[in-house]
């Protein structure tokens, strides 16, 4: 059994502060206090941030992350939300694009790199990640899915930059941007150049979608990596503009 | 040589949940010290209207088992990252009155432009990452605030 704590207006929905419930995993946990408490608290827990352990365990580790010892369910703090260009938390998503990953001939490496640099430098969750071949409407479909779907400020792909006629990235990106920022493809090639000339002929793409960011990373992951860090720092802006609904 | 500006110093660090009314001269004089010639405090307190709502009171509730270690971690970090010589987050909980103080930010350091600076990256890690969290009781309902 998980010891379950409730906080704030979850802890009113729920009419408790504390709770013991049984089940593997997070989403089990979380399923399981949906269906006892109601609809009512399980609109109020979708918002939640989840602590298992001490640890904050992301959306998209639910599914299989351990209910552990104890589950703390915890709404939204007082920070962040009140100003419109506080980028509060991020909501990231991170799309690796690779042929060869999907078929299983090698392991994503650039995914997690990609992550990393993220929970490094921005306040931010990741809460979503995904694989898919270098296929223009698998691309396409992702983003789509994750810029309209209202739960994702941040998309970053990697992979699919390049020339060979498989690399598709930058055209399914551009196809369903509603504003392109050429600025940040062209610092993220000014940072590459400065350790190879081969960045020149990476073609990433950016902009927004919505209300969300696209930014496609390149495959390698020293690329990606020094591409991210070379716009991070303006990445928390631009989500709260694009966020914000402000013309 | 006697300790100078290019000794560092070694910070205090303060961080606490308050169930009673902040007394804020106390906080300042519990990190004062002589080596420092700056404090900056900041008082955030319970505002009237928010939004259009006239507001009777704020009912704070924090994880009481977290968020005193949050607070001190908040302050050490701040301190170390900036170089002061003390910083202190206080936060209260329970129902804090219209003009009370909700929270005590204090830093203090050598020289005053790094004791503005950390006092306002630490208000702003305490509201975005502290587990706390405030109810509005108005004239006609409460509301929990997700929202400055």
């Amino acid at each position: 059994m998980t010891v379950v704590l409730f906080f704030a207006q979850a802890r009113e929905a729920a009419g408790t502060r504390r709770t013991e419930i049984g089940g593997d995993t997070v989403a089990q946990v979380l399923a399981a206090a949906d269906a006892t408490f109601g609809p009512e608290f399980a609109a109020i827990r979708a918002a939640c941030t989840i602590v298992v352990d001490d640890e904050i365990v992301p959306r998209a580790e639910h599914d299989h992350h351990t209910a552990g010892a104890e589950l703390a369910i915890l709404p939204p703090v007082s920070g962040g939300a009140g100003h419109e260009t506080d980028p509060g938390v991020i909501r990231v998503a991170v799309l690796t694009i690779s042929d060869r990953a999907t078929a299983g001939e090698y392991e994503d490496l650039t995914g997690p790199a990609v992550e990393a640099v993220v929970a490094e430098h921005l306040r931010s969750e990741l809460v979503a990640r995904a694989l898919v071949a270098d296929e223009h409407d698998a691309i396409v479909a992702a983003l789509v899915e994750w810029c309209d779907g209202g739960a994702v400020d941040l998309v970053l792909t990697n992979g699919g930059t390049g020339l060979a006629p498989r690399d598709v990235t930058p055209e399914a990106t551009r196809s369903v941007l509603d504003a392109e920022a050429p600025g940040l493809g062209e610092l993220m090639r000014a940072a590459g150049l400065a350790h190879t000339p081969f960045a020149a002929l990476s073609r990433q793409v950016a902009g927004r979608r919505g209300r969300t960011i696209v930014v496609n990373l390149p495959g390698s992951v020293k690329g990606a990596t020094e591409s991210l860090e070379a716009v991070v720092s303006v990445l928390g802006h631009a989500c709260a503009t694009a966020g914000s609904g402000a013309s | 040589m006697s300790a100078g500006e290019h000794d560092a110093l070694v910070p205090i660090a303060i961080g606490a949940l308050e169930a009673t009314r902040l007394d804020t001269a106390a906080l300042v004089d519990s990190v004062r010290r002589d080596d420092c010639g700056g404090i900056v405090v900041f008082e955030g307190t319970v505002r009237s209207p928010n939004h259009g709502h006239d507001v009777l009171a704020l009912e704070y509730e924090a994880w009481q088992d977290r968020a005193p270690r949050q607070l001190e971690l908040f302050a050490r970090e701040c301190a170390e990252q900036f170089g002061l010589g003390a910083a202190l987050a206080v936060h209260r909980v329970g129902r804090v009155e219209v003009g009370e103080p909700a929270v005590v930010i204090v830093t203090v350091s050598m020289h005053r432009d790094v004791a503005f600076v950390a006092a306002s990256a630490l208000i702003d890690r305490v509201k975005a990452e502290g587990w706390i969290w405030k109810k509005e009781l108005r004239a006609d309902g409460e509301i929990w605030v997700d929202g400055c």
